[in-house]
């Protein structure tokens, strides 16, 4: 039997964020809908974002779930991850004139910086998974 | 197995803490809208001319509203605070709506 490592922790943390905010995006449908419409993309882009947005984080989750898929669901909470601390950075030097937070959860609390350094740290924790999972593989390879 | 089981406790955690963390109906500060049926042509972060918009009702959820097909940034269903709208239910001049439930074409 394997032993956990940090990779494993990573995953395990990155489980518990999607199917957290994703479970709260779906709790609270209605609410997550109206603040996600009042978001300054396209109309069409954000009636997309409503289903994909909570999907995308479930299937992320189910993705890390599997030792066989980790790897893709590392990638893949990557692109979500920078994507999400874009957006807030971008609301923090207040690019968007109107950015309400459509965030699930305890995170609607958590104010723009806190929640830019705490998707930073996903991120760079994210990163470090990805680098230490493709030099195990390549050492078991070898 | 370990490390499965690892990833089974998270999302027991989260989804115990999502619904733990999930407004509750009951007790929680509820917020309703003096809700609108938006007639003017205004995108989602404009101001709402009072002749452009019709009284639908007050509520926490917004009521469905007619012709919104939430294919545009055209302002259709949107709500307003109180302080936003007068005594007789117009809009006190223009106003920026406070939530947007719907937009249309």
């Amino acid at each position: 039997m394997k032993r956990i490592n940090a990779s494993d922790l990573i995953a395990a943390l990155l489980i518990l964020l999607y199917v957290y905010t994703a479970a709260s995006k779906l709790l609270s449908f209605n609410d997550f809908q109206m603040q996600m419409r009042q978001q300054v993309f396209p109309a069409w882009f954000k009636e997309v974002l409503i289903w994909i947005l909570p999907l995308a984080e479930l299937f992320v989750a189910v993705l890390l779930l599997i030792p066989s898929t980790r790897q893709t669901g590392l990638g893949l909470s990557a692109v979500l991850l920078l994507a999400f601390t874009l957006y807030i950075g971008l609301a923090l030097v207040h690019v968007f004139d109107r950015v309400p937070c459509s965030c699930g959860g305890v995170f609607r609390r958590m104010g723009w910086k806190l929640h830019f350094w705490f998707n930073l740290f996903f991120l760079l924790s994210n990163s470090y998974a990805i680098v230490r999972t493709v030099r195990e593989r390549r050492t078991a390879a070898s | 197995m370990r490390k499965n089981f690892l990833g089974i406790a998270a999302i027991v955690m989260a989804l115990s803490a999502s619904a733990f963390t999930a407004p509750n109906r009951s007790n929680a500060k509820l917020v309703t809208y003096k809700w609108f049926q938006i007639t003017a042509n205004r995108t989602t972060d404009q101001s709402v001319p009072a002749s452009g918009a019709t009284y639908l009702g007050e509520s926490e959820t917004p009521p469905t509203g007619s012709g919104c097909n939430n294919l545009s940034n055209r302002q259709c269903v949107s709500g307003f605070t109180a302080a936003q709208v007068t005594g007789s239910n117009q809009l006190d001049g223009p106003q920026v709506p406070e939530a947007i439930a719907a937009t249309r074409n």
